[in-house]
């Protein structure tokens, strides 16, 4: 019986499994660091990783879109976190 | 007592429009700064002989207008002037406010409607500072986070810090609403400007009536706002229209309203 509630705890670990997800967004403002994107409709920042080059970050312009990685659901915009920008 | 013949006018008047369309009555103005009507006409001579003089003068394209001034903005006039019918019910409008923390916390005062417009830290001088946007304020500096009319800032955010929070609210259901679009245009309608005569020889007051069967609208028009001088007034400009049954352009009616039957 034990080995069945074990069992199950694993399997529920499972399914809170981080799912990081990709779309585009509108870049809204470019800043030092990071990046105001329109998500849906509301302003929230994409941070720059260190990784990232100038070179990449001089492809962030102001009225473009780029890919960005997040967490949680479009539908829920409170759900949603944007992960840092390690490529474009 | 007999209508005077000679009579002296001190008076801005009331205004009522008529629909031209079934005759009622659409609004009354009882506030009215200024009125008047200005009546022109153009003149062509024929001239001729030694010095070419003038000898013959013909008249036409007689034209009047009729000027109106109120000290308050009614909202039946507003919408006659634009062409479009006032709208009366929820409307959202934009919102912006100072909130202050308190314990990295602060409410505005109405529900948002979607997303908030922009959140900006208020600078000591008053203007708007860094951008805060939505995200983790757990774990970012400058960001927020929202529920229902609560915004939680940064952990490290001193009590007191300004907030300016610009955001959409819904306006509650008796707001109304008048426009001015492209493509509708002020009407036409019949004025009655009610005024106060006084007689010169008897110096008995009388009722003036002056009637403009069907004035159009002129199409410009200015909303002035001003934080300085004399509080803003409706300018209310009608073209006197010629009826079809009719060459009156317009026409004063003096009377004793005492001895109406």
């Amino acid at each position: 019986m034990e080995e069945e509630i074990k069992l199950e705890n694993i399997v529920d670990t499972i399914e809170e499994t981080i799912i990081v997800k990709s779309t585009e967004f509108k870049v809204l403002k470019k800043e030092d660091t990071a990046a105001i994107l329109n998500v849906c409709g509301w302003r929230m920042r994409v941070y720059f990783d260190d990784i990232l080059t100038d070179e990449q970050k001089n492809k962030i312009i102001n009225g473009k879109c780029i890919t960005v990685e997040y967490v949680g659901n479009l539908e829920d915009v409170f759900s949603i976190e944007l992960q840092r920008l390690t490529n474009i | 007592m007999a209508t005077p013949n000679r009579w002296a006018i001190r008076d801005a008047g009331e205004a009522t429009f008529f629909s031209l369309v079934d005759g009622h009555a659409v609004v009354t103005l009882p506030s009215l700064k200024t009125s008047g009507v200005s009546t022109t006409g153009t003149t062509v001579y024929s001239r001729g002989g030694r010095g070419n003089a003038k000898i013959v003068g013909f008249s036409s394209d007689r034209e009047a207008k009729l000027k109106l001034q109120d000290a308050i903005f009614d909202n039946t006039a507003v919408a006659m002037l634009t062409g479009n019918d006032i709208v009366t019910g929820v409307h959202k409008v934009d919102i912006h406010e100072i909130i202050t923390t308190t314990s990295d916390k602060a409410s505005v005062t109405n529900t948002p409607v979607g997303a908030l417009i922009s959140v900006y830290v208020v600078n000591a001088d008053g203007t708007n500072g860094t951008e805060y946007t939505l995200g983790t304020p757990a774990t970012n500096p400058t960001e927020f986070s929202l529920a229902t009319k609560e915004l939680t800032f940064p952990a490290a955010t001193a009590d007191g810090t300004k907030f300016r929070v610009y955001y959409y609210a819904n306006t509650d259901a008796t707001a109304k609403t008048v426009k001015v679009t492209s493509d509708m245009f002020g009407g036409s309608f019949k004025v009655v400007v009610d005024v106060l005569v006084v007689d010169e020889y008897t110096k008995a007051a009388f009722q003036g009536q002056l009637i403009i069967p069907n004035g159009k609208f002129e199409d410009n028009f200015e909303l002035s706002l001003a934080a300085t001088g004399d509080p803003s007034v409706l300018d209310l400009n009608l073209e006197c229209l010629k009826s079809p049954t009719s060459t009156t352009m317009w026409e004063l009616v003096v009377y004793d309203d005492a001895l109406l039957s």
